[in-house]
């Protein structure tokens, strides 16, 4: 019967993960780490660290807060200063932690979470919400910020020039940090954090491509939870960390370990996830043998745009600052819906096996809920495979009903004939 | 229970539950592929209860003892809650299955219960080949209805008949059910004629639908289902939107039941084959 409990066999070193990250923020509070930055968006990490500055992603401590559910207390002080139901969730939940430090607020903050204020804040611009988000913090916090323009690639023969335009600005921001850090950019320390995403970038994709095994030795929420490192960490502590998980993924391939005991259908999912729902999604899904394979989401940072030929200039040690900044241009939002349709969809499904597609289409983010039903028809009309698009949201707790999903995700595999 | 022992392998019933978060439904079918019996009554709060009650209901009306209940497969929200089932399945594989009983043409489904609204769509043979919901929202439900129904003071019913009475366009521009009750609130409030409000919701609830066809892309003929079938003023509404005429069986609130039944007979069968 399917009420019985399923086995989610995950790779076991994602179990150090959380100490990993933990070590990370703590790091925050170091001050002879150099000043801190708030970093909104995907942001070059590595050139923080060549000029001697902390910094962390404050999307990614919204999903550390939210993976343990303790969320909503933050959203609601952001709504309550006036930001609509609308707005992305994760800016609501850092701007209301934002708040309530800036109000002395900091003993209702769980500490586990706790954050030195603000030297300055950095965004990319990805998204319009990031923008405001990141003016919202720099007046709350009566800080310097600092934007780059992300370049959209609506035409691939202008790709050299988009870079530039991006690398150009890379460049700005080097005065930047020199000027707030009053200490000259560290050039070769750059140099070696870029070597060093080569290296994580070649573990992650090795681990990657095993995920195209039957059954699959990893799932995408190992994957995901994998990320954080390689996304926001990026040092040679997450290297040590990529060359386990790739050993024991590999490992595992070799003896026919998969993450489920029966294997019956395999699911790529594109969008971002719902952190706070990653527990009851994976046994949702295990209850009925499905696995989610393969995603588009984080994982293609430093993953698989930078190691095909999707990055065309690949890793050009002797530039960093344009290997940053292509990495840049290679994000889902900022390409053209065809570009998504071939490389987002056609390489996972094909390669990966997959025998349905579940779209998230967030509540509260617009990049990652455009045009998601235009992808579920070209899905279902070019690959034949059933689409379940799902609209819940990233963080926002309210917009996630457990009983209305499992239905939809059951009768998602209902469709797949098997 | 024992569901092998029957000697007279025509002897037995298929069931079908619909546990649904408005009503629960029963459709008990013979060999035949006949209705023996079925029932339609509100979900309580405590399912488990529901569900005993309408059991007894239906074996009430003269049909031997549950023993003989050979296959059962429940759907709806509270699957997972019927003790009696072999299987769950959800609503939107029982739809498509109790349509394509009564109306094997059909390609597309709306379903409107108290909760949800779906469209699928579906091959010749009944089966799904993709459908779309309203997420976590009582917007263009039955829910919807009843709420805007008890600010106007009307039954269901009388809005139902009293929208087919309206002279005048107005709109209801919000689709969220509790900003609607409100606009509804303000257009009594300024002496707009009732059935002219009707009509108006019904319209809302019409766009909402049409959109979520338009997502699934509209095939004919169209079959509505489920309690709001009923309402003759939302059938109205969505013919018009989509300019088609939509079919409805008698019952069309027992469908999800039905078609669970069917599979319940269908999985049976496949069962008694593989082992002969
Ligand atoms: N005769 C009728 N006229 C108009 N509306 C009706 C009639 N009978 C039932 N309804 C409406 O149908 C709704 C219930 O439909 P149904 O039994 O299909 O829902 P459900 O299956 O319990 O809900 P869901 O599928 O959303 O979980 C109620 O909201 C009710 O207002
Ligand atoms: S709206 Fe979407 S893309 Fe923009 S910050 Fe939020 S999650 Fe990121
Ligand atoms: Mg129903």
């Amino acid at each position: 019967m399917s009420n019985e409990k399923k086995i989610v066999n995950r790779v076991k070193c994602t179990a150090n993960i959380s100490g990993l990250m933990d070590n990370f923020y703590k790091d925050m509070f170091d001050d002879n780490k150099g000043p801190l930055c708030w970093c909104v968006g995907a942001c070059p990490y590595e050139m923080f660290s060549a000029a001697n500055v902390r910094r962390f992603q404050t999307e990614n401590h919204a999903a550390r807060i939210s993976t343990r559910q303790e969320q909503a207390m933050f959203i609601e002080v952001a709504e309550a200063e006036g930001l609509s139901e609308n707005v992305c969730s994760y800016a609501k939940i850092n701007i209301g932690f934002a708040l309530m430090m800036a109000r002395g607020e900091e003993d209702k903050i769980p500490e586990r979470y706790r954050l030195p204020k603000p030297d300055m804040i950095f965004a990319l611009n990805t998204c319009p919400t990031m923008i405001q988000w990141c003016d919202m913090l720099s007046d709350i916090f009566k800080v310097p910020k600092f934007v780059v323009d992300a370049a959209y690639i609506y035409d691939e023969n202008n790709w050299d020039r988009n870079v530039e335009y991006v690398k150009s600005q890379l460049y700005d921001f080097v005065r930047f940090l020199e000027k707030h850090t009053g200490q000259p950019f560290d050039w070769a320390r750059l140099n070696e954090i870029v070597y060093l995403m080569k290296q994580i970038a070649v573990e992650w994709r090795a681990a990657r491509e095993l995920c195209k095994n039957v059954p699959t030795p990893a799932s995408f929420l190992d994957a995901l939870i994998a990320m954080g490192p390689k996304n926001t960490v990026r040092d040679e502590a997450s290297l040590a960390f990529y060359k386990d998980f790739h050993n024991e993924v590999a490992q595992r391939a070799k003896d026919g370990i998969g993450v489920l005991e029966q294997e019956k259908y395999r699911i790529m999912w594109r969008g971002n996830f719902p952190w706070h729902k990653l527990g009851t999604l994976s046994r949702m899904l295990a209850k009925y043998d499905a696995v989610l394979i393969s995603g588009v989401y984080g994982l293609g940072t430093y993953g698989d745009h930078a190691i095909d030929n999707i990055l065309p200039d690949g890793f050009d040690l002797s530039d960093p600052l344009r290997t940053i900044a292509a990495e840049h241009c290679c994000r889902s939002y900022t390409r053209r819906f065809d570009w998504k349709m071939d490389h987002e969809f056609r390489r996972h499904i094909e390669e990966f096996s997959i025998d349905a597609v579940i779209i998230h289409s967030p509540r509260t983010c617009r990049p990652w809920a455009l045009t998601t039903y235009d992808m579920a028809r070209e899905v279902e009309e070019k690959y034949k495979l059933p689409v379940l698009v799902l609209e819940v949201d990233h963080t926002d707790p309210n917009y996630f009903h457990d009983a209305q999903v499992e239905t939809r995700i059951k009768a998602l595999l209902e469709t797949i004939k098997k | 229970m024992n569901k092998n022992n029957a000697q007279d392998r025509k002897d037995g019933y298929f069931a079908g539950i619909d546990v649904g978060s408005t009503t629960t439904k029963m459709a008990l079918l013979d060999f035949e592929k006949k209705i023996r019996v079925s029932s339609i009554i509100p979900t309580g709060p405590i399912i488990k209860k529901t569900v005993d009650k309408i059991i007894n209901i239906c074996f009430e009306k003269n049909l031997n003892g549950i023993d003989d209940i050979k296959y059962c497969v429940a759907t709806g929200y509270g699957r997972e809650i019927v003790d009696l089932a072999d299987e769950q399945i959800t609503e939107i594989t029982c739809h498509a299955k109790g349509v394509n009983v009564i109306f094997p043409q059909a390609k597309t489904i709306i379903d409107i219960g108290g909760q949800d609204s779906k469209v699928i769509s579906v091959d010749d043979n009944g089966s799904v080949l993709s459908f779309v919901m309203n997420d976590k929202c009582a917007a263009g439900t039955g829910r919807f209805l009843e709420v805007i129904a008890r600010s106007l003071e009307l039954s269901i019913d009388e809005m139902a008949t009293l929208s087919r009475q309206s002279k005048k366009r107005v709109e209801v521009s919000s689709m969220c059910t509790v900003f609607a009750e409100s606009e509804v609130i303000s257009l009594v409030s300024q002496g707009v004629e009732v059935s002219d409000i009707a009509a108006a919701i019904n319209r809302s609830i019409a766009r909402r639908l049409v959109g979520l066809v338009q997502r699934i892309g509209l095939r004919l003929p169209l079959v509505m289902t489920g309690g709001v079938a009923q309402n003759k003023g939302v059938v109205k509404a969505i013919e018009d939107a989509l300019n088609i005429d939509i079919l409805i069986s008698t019952e069309p609130q027992i469908t999800g039941a039905l078609g669970a039944a069917h599979i319940a007979l269908k999985r049976f069968q496949e069962r008694r084959d593989s082992i002969e």
